[in-house]
């Protein structure tokens, strides 16, 4: 087995065992990116060199004896919104085609410091905006599982690079579900935390009160370790929570009997495919079948979470990216005078969504419109708040399909921003609520033509702060349903690789 | 209706910069004239990715100029974004505070005629960097250059009410304020530094009228004096206007120094659209009464205090008081000297005539004034001890200032005692009568005022070092004998 | 329901093709058109919730000066500049709606 192939878990012991080195490590994952990253196109830029010294100097560290940290040498991937120092931080935009972040994000100094070897900045929806990643200025990300379809996104590109083998870990970012609903759509773990425990410093923001970082991984166990490494107070982001983080990854193992689980039945009214709906009420039986005590409940001013988000995330996104104007760093379309500057960079340095975005949030934001649009949207978002509070007095966590469907064509949905924003439908009232929540990979659907399985994801949902029980729970479910995932996983991959040797792309 | 049927009612906003060591969201550093472009990081140049982190020692000084200011602090308040583009604004938006400010309802007395005007609020900002035109104006330049080291240095932006109804109003509301913000060590308050900024908010309407006029703001003013001949000039456009039977419209117009004119730079704009909003960054600024009440009670002597403790305490006439009181530099000269044992109104007297009127002629600022409080108590000493004459002592003080010594050393070094000694100033009154027979004779017919130039004469001979009254006493002796 | 496209571009300082305008209007309409279903709620009485995050008042930092950035790290990488500063082309004196007919 190639080391690629292991689970982090494994690659990690072998590590701290000094059985293989961070150099051997990285080398397979590089090997194995030559081999499929053509036909995904998860990466933006593979950071080959840095990486290699990296690793280089982990394995100088155990050597020496000495603990590089619990990442050990493991390799990670970045989403382009993520300022790693001298690399470039392009967010899938023209406008930030060429800039070269001159500082390290918060999360990515912590990775560092727990030995992290960065493999590559990965592709993403321009600026995080979009749920399919073919919102990238630098073209789409292939879903792995199905070269034709989307990975999701925003954070497609981390979600296609770990299912494709491309990366063991990665790093996201999630502002109405960029980490879950790719992680669906890829049959990876991905865990949006509470907003507040990690630090958004260095996070290219796209709407401020709603994005978190968080990871990415082949298993609930690597999303733990990576939330280890970049949870806690952090005094550059005001948001910061000062809530003492959690040894998360010694936490895991805990009996579900007794637990309750809600059901809203609003988040199930939403167009669920009826496929996704029967497995999702296979998984509930599963975990009833574990001891977990599953009631159906309602919150019911679920229904407006994803209007409410279509005015509160572009609101803050037109004032977020007015930084992008083509005075001090990235593009600069020439013009005579500093107003058609401003327009023609702006105009032309942003995508089509971005620019919709901000034009529909400098709209809610605008004299006249401000009570109407964007103040009605926070007082709507306070009623979503209490909904979720007081569904948190009755349950330990809400479960849902992460996404109503699995995942879809490429182009399908480009040209109907609303039949693209309904594919959020599901994870985005978590983001206006602050909450955490894990997407994990529960089953599979066939889709019609090829007869081609495509994974689904379920959604558990806890209180602030309680990520333990939310990969508590995902856990326990991972040890039952785990194997069958993990074998079609592996399956895809050698597909993904017989793929590659019968079309050579490029 | 004629001119003197209308009045001014004038409001001005005030942006302050506070005296910190680093800016409001970064800890770079707030120093004054450091090369272009050094005192930057991810924060204040907008980078991607960064985020703000509030200066404790800003909000401090905010509180405390607020409490100066006589404002109810609100415990809690909020910073909001208010977004407009320009090239020496990073983010695209000011972090700002709209409608939660730090502080509402102050007011500052003015003297003539007394009156309070009303304050309305007081809140937290950053600054912008600042944009330098290539070229002389606006219009000639090609292009801009912009320096982002002032960009994020914390401010205060005071907002009176439109109290004010002359020109003369408006400029004592602002060294009022000035001097309140001074005193409290808030900010350096420079206007021409540009540590202190004024916007001016003026209308006319018809005396005894209560319906407020057309307001125009008025920018681009740097100095009191342009204040008030810009309020002065629009005073009477506004009136020609309503008397033409034309409207005033509401604007915002440029003081033009040299012309000495207000005009509309450009239309208002679309882009005056502010959407303002509360900053996702930050959760609200939240004060604990005991944070205040440490503000309030190390808050330093305020003018108003000072001046009536010379007053009351130091029978000092209110004149003087309001002169030592217009620095604070100044004020602690003066309270240093008492201090040493001077008398008050005589170490007024000394400070207000000769001290203060060097300072003038050599252009030296108030808080770099160029004496020890002690050499100049040493001096009253040597005065009131007979060691050296007043008119000797005015020399000295030159001479302390320029050479930095003590009073005793530049007497003793310059031998500038005055001659008290009965036996050499006998020596030098009989040589004097030898030398001036016919002044003389003209004394002995009784013509006594001539003693006066004969005293002269003595004291031309000593260099101004004999005791006068002395010299009188031995010239009557020696005559009359 | 105006939207009116050219004011949002004018705000927001981002030019659009006529087409692209057309298109922008059409997008914004159809999202406002969904979004209306926020006004079945009635709200008055309900606060706004502006952030997510559970602090009660933002932290604030000691007045002690740190390092920034080096210059020349900065001026690297900025689309123009003029000896050590950042560099941009003048405010046009024309009004808006003079430089919206030079439009393509």
């Amino acid at each position: 087995m190639e080391i690629w192939e292991m689970s982090t878990k494994e690659i990690l012991s072998l590590l701290k065992s000094r059985e293989i080195t961070a150099q051997e490590v990285l080398d397979s994952y590089l090997c194995r990116i030559t081999e499929v990253e053509p036909l995904v196109r998860a990466y933006l830029e593979v950071l080959e060199p840095e990486a290699r010294a990296e690793a280089a100097k982990v394995d100088a560290m155990l050597i020496r004896g000495e603990d590089p940290g619990i990442l050990s040498g493991l390799p990670c991937a970045l989403k382009d919104n993520l300022a790693l120092k001298g690399a470039r931080c392009t967010c899938a935009s023209k406008i930030l085609e060429n800039w070269v972040a001159p500082y390290d994000a918060t999360c990515v100094a912590r990775l560092k410091k727990q030995g992290a070897v960065f493999l590559g900045k990965t592709n993403m929806d321009e600026f995080a905006m979009g749920s399919s990643t073919e919102n990238s200025a630098f073209g789409p990300t292939k879903n792995p599982w199905d070269l034709e379809r989307v990975p999701g996104g925003s954070s497609g590109g981390s979600a296609a690079a770990v299912a494709a083998g491309m990366a063991p870990l990665a790093l996201g970012s999630d502002t109405g579900g960029s980490i879950r609903q790719p992680a669906s759509f890829t049959g990876t773990y991905g865990l949006k935390p509470t907003y507040g425990l990690v630090s958004r410093y260095g996070l290219v923001a796209f709407a401020s009160s709603l994005d978190q970082i968080g990871p990415f991984g082949q298993s609930v166990w690597d999303c733990a370790l990576l939330l280890e490494a970049i949870a806690g107070y952090d005094p550059l982001d005001s948001t910061s929570s000062r809530k003492e983080p959690f040894p998360y990854t010694k936490h895991l193992e805990s009996s579900l009997r007794g637990l309750r689980a809600g059901v809203p039945g609003e988040f199930l009214g939403f167009g669920i495919d009826p496929d996704v709906r029967e497995g999702f009420e296979k998984i509930l039986e599963i975990l009833s079948d574990m001891g977990v005590i599953v009631e159906e409940t309602s919150l019911p001013t679920l229904p407006y979470a994803l209007d409410t988000y279509y005015v509160i995330a572009p609101s803050e996104a037109s004032s977020n990216l007015a930084r992008f104007d083509g005075v001090r760093y990235g593009f600069r379309a020439s013009a005579p005078n500093l107003e058609s500057m401003y327009q023609k960079t702006r105009g032309e340095g942003f995508g089509r969504e971005v620019r919709r975005r901000i034009m529909l949030g400098t709209f809610a934001l605008s004299a006249g419109y401000y009570d109407a649009y964007y103040l009605r949207a926070a007082r709507i978002r306070t009623l979503i708040r209490r909904d979720f509070e007081n569904a948190f007095e009755k349950f330990d966590v809400l479960l849902s399909p992460t996404t109503p469907t699995a995942a879809f064509k490429l182009g399908e949905k480009i040209e109907d921003p609303i039949s693209m924003y309904l594919a959020d439908v599901l994870t985005v009232p978590v983001n206006l609520a602050g909450l955490p929540a894990l997407s994990m990979p529960a089953g599979f659907v066939i889709t019609g033509e090829k007869g081609k399985e495509l994974p689904w994801g379920l959604q558990i949902i806890g209180k602030p702060f309680a990520e333990t029980t939310v990969l508590q729970v995902g856990n326990a479910l991972e040890q039952e349903i785990g194997k069958e995932i993990n074998d079609k996983i592996r399956d895809m991959r050698r597909d993904l690789t017989r793929t590659r040797e019968c079309e050579p792309v490029d | 209706m004629t001119r003197h049927e209308y009045e001014m009612m004038i409001g001005l906003e005030v942006h302050v910069e506070l005296l910190t060591r680093t800016k409001m969201f970064c800890r770079c550093s707030t120093r004054f004239g450091d090369p272009p472009n050094t005192n930057v990081c991810p924060v204040c140049l907008g980078l991607p990715g960064s985020l703000p982190r509030p200066n404790r020692e800003a909000v401090r000084l905010a509180v405390r100029a607020a409490l100066a200011l006589n404002c109810q602090v609100n415990l809690s308040s909020r910073f909001d974004r208010k977004n407009y583009f320009y090239p020496d604004l990073p983010k695209g938006y000011q972090i700002s505070q709209y409608d939660e400010p730090l502080a509402t309802g102050g007011y500052i007395e003015i003297e003539e005629p007394r009156k309070r005007i009303r304050i309305r609020r007081l809140h937290i900002e950053e600054d912008a960097g600042k944009s330098m035109h290539a070229g002389d104006d606006i219009t000639a330049a090609s292009y801009s250059l912009v320096d982002f080291n002032r960009s994020g240095v914390p401010l205060i932006e005071i907002v009176s009410e439109p109290d004010m109804r002359s020109p003369e109003e408006a400029r004592q509301y602002l060294e009022k304020l000035q001097r309140i913000l001074q005193f409290a060590r808030v900010s350096d308050v420079k206007m021409e530094e540009g540590s202190m900024r004024v916007d001016c908010n003026v209308s006319v309407r018809p005396k005894g009228s209560d319906v407020p006029g057309v307001p125009c703001e008025l920018k681009n003013l740097s100095s009191f004096r342009a204040v008030v001949k810009a309020l002065s000039y629009e005073f009477e456009r506004q009136v020609g206007l309503l008397e033409k039977g034309e409207k005033v419209v509401r604007e915002t117009r440029h003081w033009d120094e040299s012309k000495e004119v207000t005009a509309v730079l450009r239309a208002k704009e679309t882009s005056e659209d502010y959407r303002y909003f509360p900053d996702p960054d930050l959760p609200r600024l939240e004060l604990s009464p005991e944070f205040v009440d440490e503000v309030r009670n190390s808050m330093p002597e305020l003018p108003d205090q000072i001046v009536s403790r010379y007053v009351e305490n130091m029978g000092l006439p209110r004149y003087d008081a309001n002169v030592l009181t217009s620095s604070p530099a100044l004020a602690e000269f003066f309270d240093k000297c008492v201090e040493l044992g001077a008398e008050p109104k005589t170490a007024s007297n000394w400070i207000m005539g000769d001290l203060l009127g060097y300072m003038k002629a050599k252009g030296i600022p108030y808080e770099k004034i160029p004496l020890e409080p002690r050499s100049l108590v040493e001096m009253l000493v040597l005065i009131k001890d007979g060691v050296i004459s007043g008119k000797i002592a005015k020399d000295i003080l030159v001479k302390m200032i320029e050479t930095g010594k003590d009073p005793r050393t530049i007497v003793k070094e310059e031998g500038l005692e005055q001659i008290s000694d009965e036996e050499s100033l006998a020596r030098v009154v009989e040589q004097v009568i030898a030398n001036n027979p016919s002044v003389v004779e003209e004394i002995k017919a009784g013509k006594e005022k001539a003693i006066a130039f004969l005293v002269g004469q003595v004291m031309k001979m000593t260099k101004g070092k004999a005791n006068p009254a002395k010299v009188n006493i031995i010239l009557k002796d020696k005559l009359t004998s | 329901m105006e939207i009116d496209v050219k004011h949002l571009e004018a705000l927001a300082k981002v030019q659009l093709s006529a087409d692209e305008e057309q298109v922008m209007e059409k997008d914004l309409r159809s999202i406002l058109e969904h979004v209306k279903r926020l006004f079945e709620l009635d709200v008055n009485d309900v606060p706004p919730t502006f952030g997510s995050g559970d602090i009660f008042g933002v932290d604030l930092d000691e007045d002690i000066p740190r390092e920034g950035l080096k210059r020349d790290l900065i001026l690297v990488g900025a689309p123009s500049i003029h000896d050590v500063f950042f560099k941009v082309p003048r405010e046009s004196g024309a009004s808006r709606d003079e430089e919206g007919k030079d439009r393509s």
